[in-house]
């Protein structure tokens, strides 16, 4: 285990990278799901997720690492299919290259997929932009039967290309090494495109030379596209590219010829110049794969496909889909209750022996109770659970599964004005909100990402389960359990329709890669688990710290007791719970499973049979799975669609919960009243 | 909407083909409108179109002509200088005939469009000798073009991917909004671009295949995309021409 590549830091923005002259900055590019987070979790080291389903990274990470004694700094840029500026991702992405921010761009490629993920690197051909090409996934294509020539490809593209095999970690060493050689100089333009595109892009890229040569109408060329090629430029000023225009608007009439140009265009080939440009450089993407591709071995049907037809059959699709998800939280319960029992022992055990060591009574209290009572606490109850559930969802991400489960639930999605890509942070959700609400960034618009947000805050994440189960699962019934999940259906249902309904804008549609069933490597599973939980932890535990410490506090200095008096009638009548809960909802914000914990040491007892009675418990549950979002959860709202929005769908699913909580126990007392 | 009325009576004597001499008479008076003028000279212009002479009596057994003062309107038309008498048969004067051409493309594209969408022949022939007289002439022309455009892609069997069962297709058309297509684009399900549909769900998504790539098409984008059957190259049949 020699790992040439040594990661040592790992910044956080960019502006503290260190000496920028220094050292030199790599850009990782390229469509969603072709290895690009594997290769620069492979080369850095550093936290970040790895996923198989489209769109999965958002935010730009960065990471640095030392090779060959020389210390490199890598960007791993947003999955994208194009350098247009019609997604968030794909305008940052571009900005980012066009502004010469990375001193080599590595353009990772899938090489099962070959001819689509070149068209993306014409683009950057089109942005002349120190390219290297890193033939990834070189392994499953030669598994299927497909030889790949190299140097025909670096041939025609201009570009040295490399083979690599992130997940094995093969061909990485070299592609460092190939790429820093890249840095020097830029290449000349790339492939050509058919003779009427050509002369169009030529007839724009003169005018706007003589714009930008001409003192009067030069001033409207903003700084920032100065290193930015004119045949890019013209390309995107023939595409009607909103943004560059808007740039360019004061710079002579080049915006004016370049419409009337793309017109020309237009009327020859019947459809918008845009569409006449993607479609020829997807007949160069084309005439190049197929030069440099050579199917060695022609078998008919693959066991991906064979198994496709299966998994997404109209009837046999659905069954598999649900014995999947029984089967997933089947485990995560079963391996989840059975860590946590026994961590639950190991910690009793430390906490005997942690006060038999004698310290100073008010010490010991305090560090214990206020301190390490609650990280044990989230250790005991979170992770047996999120453990599993990390490793079976990295599963399902690398394997390719949630994206079939998207394709199923697309006309379900549909129904909630989301589109089946939905149905992955919605189902995220199960497992914590956190991930959920941050996964719902895949969604192209704010409208989806906020519906699918609020949905997502809806299902009972982990620690919800843990009340659900913990209590009413286990003192009043299995049945009872399901039926809380059931009515959280119902409710998610309603809510969405509601959101739909009433928030501006139109459903979208579904457009979405499926990406090619895999078997996923446990490496990368593994990796992918540990950095989520890492991420897990650093982000919840000191939340579940100073929780503990704001407990013990008011504790102490006796506040509780007042305050759920003077709620009592509330609580007592009208929900129908005894008087003290309403105080450990209230701290259940913190994180919902100190909901169960805090009873249990606000009654003196873990056996709830004994002092609550079946009708509490549900209604304690129920308002517990709905009331509102745990501290994370609200913080990480806020990041994702601010402060207001934050506030009001907490404020919104309280009032929903209490009004919800109110009703069953208003009904359970009818009907006992009557039976 | 009257261009305006006449009221007058009118007789007119001719010789018939059995060499009888026949008055053919008005009994009552009756308002003349645009509408009658217009419908005379769309049947005197599709006489001319297949090359007969109309005479009175023919315009009188016109069916599109049916309950109408056939006589009063011949007799406006040729005070407007719309028709021109030589004996027994009626003639389009130039300006009478660019009229009834006019009138007579709109009746055509009425004609079609209501065929097209399912009505009988009986009801769209009758509904479009009502929408003849009040179609823009410059709206005609633009929609007979993209009528042909859709016949010429029906033809070729074009349907909607939605519909479309697993085979290999070409796109014919697509029918988003920008944003949409541009996606489409990008992701190589441009005008023109050959797909393979796999699979689709029930009212669901479609399961496409376009430059080596798998895509999940959601129903909604599916029904905008319209797709013409690929032909292999060894068929005689040339799609695209």
């Amino acid at each position: 285990m020699k790992d040439p590549l040594t990661a040592t830091a790992a910044g956080g923005a960019f502006a503290n990278g260190g000496p920028a002259a220094a050292e030199t900055t790599f850009a990782l590019v390229g469509n969603a799901n072709v290895g690009k987070s594997v290769i620069f979790n492979a080369l850095t080291g550093m936290n970040q997720t790895i996923g198989n389903w489209p769109g999965k990274t958002v935010e730009l990470a960065q990471g640095a690492f030392l090779f060959r004694g020389k210390r490199l700094r890598v960007i791993d840029l947003p999955g994208i299919y194009s350098l247009s500026a019609y997604s968030q991702e794909e305008l940052v992405a571009r900005d980012f290259l066009a502004g010469r921010m990375a001193d080599v761009v590595i353009d990772v490629v899938d090489s099962t997929v070959l001819e689509r993920n070149l068209y993306l690197a014409l683009q950057l051909r089109e942005l002349q932009v120190p390219l290297v090409l890193a033939l990834n996934l070189t392994d499953l294509a030669s598994k299927e039967g497909l030889e790949i020539d190299a140097d025909v490809l670096s041939m025609e593209l201009g570009v040295p290309v490399v083979k690599t095999a992130a997940a094995s970690g093969k061909g990485l060493e070299e592609l460092v090494a190939v790429a820093l050689t890249c840095s020097l100089g830029r290449p000349g333009p790339g492939p050509r495109y058919g003779r009427e595109v050509e002369e169009a892009v030529l007839q724009v890229e003169e005018a706007l030379a003589a714009a930008i040569a001409d003192p009067v109408t030069a001033s409207g060329f903003p700084d920032e596209y100065a290193g930015v090629p004119t045949r890019f430029i013209a390309i995107k000023l023939l595409e009607g590219d909103e943004e560059m225009e808007h740039q360019l608007t004061s710079l002579g009439d080049v915006v004016q010829i370049a419409h009337t140009v793309a017109g020309k265009l237009e009327a020859v080939h019947g459809h918008d110049a845009a569409g006449v440009i993607a479609s020829e450089r997807y007949a160069v993407a084309g005439r190049i794969s197929a030069e440099a591709v050579r199917r060695v071995d022609v078998t008919g049907r693959s066991t991906g496909e064979r198994l496709d037809s299966f998994l997404l059959h109209k009837v046999l699709g659905w069954f598999a889909l649900a014995v999947a998800l029984f089967a997933m939280f089947g485990i995560i319960f079963i391996v989840g209750d059975k860590f946590a029992g026994l961590l639950e022992e190991l910690f009793e055990w430390w906490e005997e022996a942690f006060f038999a060591l004698g310290l100073h009574p008010g010490w010991s209290d305090f560090l214990w109770r206020g301190i390490v009572h609650g990280v044990l606490a989230g250790v005991s109850i979170a992770l047996p659970y999120l453990v599993p559930f990390y490793l079976i969802l990295s599963f399902l991400e690398n394997s390719g599964y949630l994206a079939r489960m998207a394709f199923l639930t697309d006309s379900i999605m549909h129904r909630l004005g989301l589109h089946g890509k939905a149905f992955i942070p919605i189902f995220l959700g199960y497992g914590c909100t956190v991930p959920a609400v941050l996964g719902t960034r895949i969604m192209e618009r704010d409208r989806d990402r906020l519906i699918a947000g609020i949905l997502a805050t809806l299902i009972p994440c982990s620690a919800r389960t843990v009340v659900i189960l913990g209590l009413v699962g286990a003192f009043v019934g299995f049945w009872a359990a399901i039926s809380l999940y059931i009515i959280n259906l119902i409710i998610v249902f309603i809510v969405g329709r509601i959101l739909n309904k009433y928030l501006p804008g139109d459903n979208v549609g579904l457009i979405m890669e499926m990406p090619k069933l895999r078997t996923p490597a446990w490496r990368v599973s593994l990796k992918q688990t540990w950095f989520r939980l890492k991420d897990f932890v650093i982000f919840a535990f000191p939340i579940i710290v100073a929780g503990s410490l704001v407990l013990w506090g008011l504790e102490r200095l006796g506040w509780l007791d007042p305050v759920a008096s003077a709620l009592a009638p509330f609580t007592e009548t009208v929900l129908g719970l005894p008087a003290v809960t309403l105080i450990v909802l209230v701290f259940g914000v913190l994180r919902k499973e100190l909901a169960l914990i805090m009873l249990a040491t606000v009654l003196g007892t873990t056996n709830f049979g004994l002092v609550l009675s079946a009708r509490e418990m549900f209604v304690f549950a129920l308002i517990v799975m709905l009331y509102v979002p745990c501290v994370s959860t609200i913080a990480v709202m806020r990041r994702e669609y601010g402060a207001k929005i934050a506030a009001l769908v907490s404020a919104g699913e309280v009032v929903v919960a209490l009004a919800l909580g109110a009703l069953v126990n208003w009904i359970w007392n009818l009907v006992a009243a009557i039976v | 909407m009257k261009a305006h009325t006449l009221s007058y009576r009118v007789t007119l004597t001719r010789i018939s083909t059995c060499g009888r001499i026949e008055t053919l008479m008005q009994d009552e008076t009756r308002d003349i409108c645009r509408e009658d003028c217009e419908e005379a000279m769309e049947a005197l212009y599709r006489f001319e179109r297949d090359g007969r002479t109309a005479t009175l009596s023919d315009l009188m057994q016109e069916p599109d002509l049916d309950g109408r003062p056939v006589a009063d309107i011949v007799m406006e038309l040729a005070l407007n200088g719309q028709v021109e008498l030589s004996g027994d048969s009626v003639s389009l004067t130039p300006r009478g005939r660019d009229i009834g051409h006019r009138i007579y493309s709109r009746h055509i594209l009425a004609e079609r469009l209501l065929r097209a969408l399912g009505l009988r022949e009986s009801c769209a022939h009758e509904e479009a000798c009502r929408m003849e007289h009040i179609l823009d002439d410059e709206a005609v022309a633009e929609a007979t073009k993209r009528l042909d455009r859709f016949e010429t892609m029906l033809d070729s069997g074009v349907q909607r991917l939605a519909d479309a069962s697993p085979g290999e297709y070409h796109v014919a058309f697509l029918a988003t909004g920008r944003t949409q297509r541009r996606r489409l684009e990008d992701m190589g399900i441009g005008q023109g671009a050959q797909l393979r549909v796999w699979r689709k769900q029930p009212r669901g998504p479609v399961e496409v295949e376009a430059h080596g790539a798998r895509l999940a098409l959601g129903r909604g984008v599916a029904t905008k995309i319209l797709v013409a059957p690929h032909l292999n190259s060894n068929s005689d049949t040339q799609l695209d021409s």
